[in-house]
C-alpha cells in the first residue's frame, strides 16, 4: 500500500499542497488534470527526485519520505523514458540488475521471458536509436520492472505514441499488473487512457486533489464544477432548489424565461440542500435520451420539448444540440449511429428529450 | 552588399588575418634550419618539458574540474552564482597578472610555509605545473559544465531509480554520455596549458634547459633576434595547435551526434 499523507510540495512559487492519497496494492491509480497542475511534480516527490516541503510517504507502512531515490524500490518511467542511449537495450534491461551487486540468475531469466513475453527477445543486442516507439516503450517497461519492483510509476510514458499502438501497450500494463500484481500509480491527461487503465482516478488542479474515486463514480458524479469541466462535461447549468421531499430534490433551472422544473434522484445525503439555495445540475450528454415523436410517456419525468439547432456527425456517433423551447441553454446530446438513424435526426426538427433523475447530478456552487 | 554578403566576407576577413600571420612566418624559413633546430636538444628540452607540464597541469584542473563543472551543473547551493562568475577570472585577468599574484602569494607567509614544507614553486618546474593549473582550471570547469549541462539530470534519476548510487549513476550513465564532450574539454584545456606564457614566466622564470616552456623559448629566441629560430618553434606549436582543434572539432560535433 501506498500512502501519502498531507504532502506538501514547493517547486518554485508552485505548490502541491495537503496531498492525501492511499493507493490499495494491486491497484491502478491514474492521476489526472490540466497541464502544469502539479502531477509529475506529485510523482517524481513519490519517487524521490523532489524533496517534499512538509507530510509523509509511506510504502508498504514504511516511512520513506528521506528515503533515497535508490532505496525506495520504486520503478518508474518519465515521459521521455530515458533510455540509455549508450547502452544497448541489453545493457538497459540489464542496468538494474547489475546494481543489485551479483547477477541473480533467477532475476536474470524472469527478466529473459518477460522480454519473450513482451516480444523484444530478438532486440537485446539492438542499440536503442534503432527502435520504433512501441519497442522503445517495452524495453523502458522491462527495465523498469527488472530490478522486481511491485510499485510501477508512469509519468504519461505512452502520450507520443500512436492510438493502436497505445492501445496494445495498455493492454500489456494491465496484463503485466494481473501477472506479477502491481501496484501503479500514473498520469495522464488523456481520459481514454485513464478509463481504460485506472481502477481510480484522481483529479488534480491547480496543486490540489480535488476528486478522488472509482473510476465509475468519478464518471457518473463528478463532486465539484472544476473536477466536471475536466471530465469535458458540457451539460452543466445553474440552478435553484425548489424544495426537497423524501427521495427527490424539485429545481428549477435559471437562464429561462419559463420555470423548468426537474426532478433529481438523491444519491447521497442532500441535507446541506436549502431551499432556494444554489446549485449547478449536469448530465453527461450520452445520458440525454431523445424521444421519437409519440414515445414521450406520461409517467416519465424531467421531458423537456424543445428544436434540434444543430447534428454533427462524430465517427460512430452523433452528436445534437438541442434548445428547451424558449429558453436560453442548449443540452448537448449523444445519440449512437444506430439511433440516429431511426430518428433521422436533422436540424430544426421538433423533439422531446428525457433527462433521467438518477442520471442527474447536482454541484453546489 | 546585403547582409548575408556582409556576413560571408567578415567571417573570411576573420579566417585571412590568422592565415596572413600563419604564413607571413614562411617568409623567415629556412628547411636547412628546421631540422637543425628541431633536433638541437634544447629545442627538444623545450617540448618535452611543454608536453609534461601541460599533460600534469591538465590532469590536475580536469581532477578538480569534474566534481566542480558536476556541482555547478546539476545543483542549486549558496554561492553558486559566485562560483560560476570566478570562473571567468583567468579570462579578465591578464596571465601576466595571474602569475604576479601567485608570486606575490609565495612571499606571503602561507606561500613560504607551504614552498617550506611541501615543494618550491618560485623558478622550478613545479612552478611552471602551478602557474598552468591556475590559467586553465577556470576554463577547464566551464567547458566541462557546459559538457555535463548537455546530459539530462534524468539519466541520473532514472539509473538510481534501478538501483544506482548517486556516484554509481554518475560512473555507469553521465560520465559515458558526456565523454566526448569532456574529452573535447581535456584536449582544449590541454591546448591552452601547451600555450600558456605569462603566467609561467612570472612563476618559472625564463632558464635554458630548466623552465623554458615551448612559449618561453619562442620568447627567448625572438629576444635574442634569432627569427628562423622563433619560426621553428611557432610552427612546433601551430601544428600540435591545430592537431588538437581539430580533434577537439571532431569529438564535439560527435557529441551532437549522440
Amino acid at each position: 500500500m501506498l500512502e501519502l499523507e498531507r504532502l506538501t510540495i514547493q517547486a518554485g512559487t508552485f505548490s502541491v499542497t495537503n496531498i492525501d492519497l492511499t493507493i490499495q496494492p494491486g491497484c491502478c491509480h491514474v492521476l489526472v488534470g490540466p497541464t502544469g497542475c502539479g502531477k509529475t511534480t506529485l510523482l517524481e516527490a513519490i519517487v524521490g527526485i523532489r524533496r517534499p516541503h512538509s507530510g509523509v510517504i509511506r510504502l508498504e507502512g514504511r516511512d520513506i519520505t528521506d528515503l533515497p531515490i535508490e532505496r525506495r524500490g520504486i520503478a518508474y518511467l518519465p515521459q521521455d523514458l530515458a533510455l540509455f542511449p549508450h547502452l544497448s537495450v541489453e545493457g538497459n534491461i540489464f542496468y538494474g540488475i547489475k546494481q543489485q551487486k551479483g547477477l541473480n540468475e533467477a532475476r536474470r531469466n524472469f527478466v529473459l521471458q518477460l522480454t519473450q513475453e513482451l516480444g523484444i527477445s530478438h532486440l537485446l543486442n539492438r542499440g536503442i536509436g534503432n527502435l520504433s516507439g512501441g519497442e522503445r516503450q517495452r524495453v523502458a517497461l522491462v527495465r523498469a520492472l527488472a530490478p522486481g519492483s511491485r510499485y510501477l510509476l508512469l509519468d504519461e510514458p505512452f502520450s507520443a505514441l500512436h492510438e493502436a499502438i497505445r492501445r496494445d501497450i495498455w493492454q500489456l500494463i494491465l496484463e503485466l499488473k494481473r501477472q506479477l500484481g502491481l501496484t501503479i500509480v500514473m498520469i495522464s491527461h488523456d481520459l481514454k487512457e485513464a478509463f481504460f487503465l485506472g481502477d481510480e482516478i484522481s483529479v488534480m488542479v491547480e496543486g490540489k486533489l480535488l476528486q478522488i474515486d472509482k473510476k465509475e463514480v468519478l464518471y457518473e458524479r463528478p463532486k465539484s464544477a472544476a473536477v466536471a469541466a475536466f471530465l469535458g462535461l458540457k451539460n452543466l447549468f445553474p440552478a435553484r432548489i425548489l424544495y426537497v421531499q423524501d427521495q427527490e430534490v424539485i429545481i428549477t433551472l435559471q437562464d429561462m424565461p419559463q420555470k423548468l422544473i426537474l426532478f433529481f434522484k438523491q444519491t447521497r445525503d442532500m441535507s446541506e440542500l436549502a431551499p432556494n439555495s444554489p446549485v449547478l445540475i449536469g448530465i453527461r450528454s450520452e445520458h440525454v435520451m431523445l424521444l421519437r415523436p409519440g414515445m414521450a410517456n406520461k409517467h416519465q419525468k424531467n421531458l423537456i420539448t424543445g428544436v434540434i439547432e444543430d447534428v454533427f456527425f462524430q465517427g460512430k456517433d452523433y452528436t445534437a444540440i438541442f434548445r428547451p423551447d424558449g429558453s436560453f441553454i442548449t443540452i448537448q446530446i449523444d445519440v449512437p449511429g444506430y439511433a440516429a438513424s431511426k430518428l433521422s435526426l436533422k436540424r430544426g426538427d421538433s423533439a422531446t428529450i428525457c433527462m433521467c433523475p438518477e442520471r442527474l447530478f447536482l454541484l453546489s456552487e | 552588399m546585403n547582409l548575408k554578403r556582409l556576413a560571408i566576407s567578415c567571417a573570411f576577413f576573420t579566417f585571412s588575418v590568422y592565415a596572413g600571420l600563419v604564413l607571413s612566418i614562411f617568409y623567415f624559413f629556412s628547411g636547412h634550419l628546421f631540422m637543425e633546430t628541431i633536433l638541437s636538444e634544447r629545442t627538444l628540452f623545450s617540448i618535452r618539458l611543454s608536453l609534461i607540464a601541460a599533460t600534469l597541469a591538465t590532469t590536475l584542473s580536469v581532477f578538480l574540474a569534474i566534481p566542480s563543472a558536476y556541482a555547478l551543473s546539476r545543483f542549486d547551493f549558496r554561492g553558486k552564482d559566485i562560483i560560476d562568475t570566478i570562473l571567468e577570472f583567468p579570462m579578465i585577468v591578464s596571465p601576466a597578472a595571474l602569475g604576479a599574484l601567485l608570486l606575490i602569494f609565495f612571499n606571503t607567509p602561507l606561500g613560504e610555509a607551504l614552498q617550506n614544507n611541501t615543494l618550491q614553486f618560485v623558478f622550478t618546474f613545479a612552478g611552471i605545473i602551478v602557474a598552468q593549473f591556475v590559467t586553465t582550471l577556470g576554463v577547464a570547469t566551464r567547458l566541462l559544465k557546459a559538457a555535463l549541462d548537455e546530459i539530462p539530470p534524468r539519466y541520473e534519476e532514472v539509473a538510481r531509480t534501478l538501483g544506482a548510487s548517486p556516484l554509481s549513476a554518475f560512473f555507469t550513465v553521465t560520465l559515458p554520455l558526456a565523454k566526448r564532450g569532456i574529452l573535447a574539454a581535456v584536449i582544449l584545456t590541454w591546448a591552452k596549458a601547451l600555450g600558456e606564457f605569462g603566467a609561467t614566466i612570472m612563476v618559472a622564470g625564463s632558464m635554458a634547459m630548466k623552465t623554458e616552456t615551448l612559449p618561453v623559448a619562442i620568447f627567448m629566441r625572438l629576444a635574442s633576434a634569432d627569427i628562423s629560430g622563433t619560426v621553428v618553434l611557432i610552427l612546433i606549436l601551430i601544428s600540435v595547435g591545430f592537431f588538437v582543434l581539430y580533434a577537439a572539432r571532431f569529438l564535439t560535433k560527435g557529441s551532437r551526434r549522440a
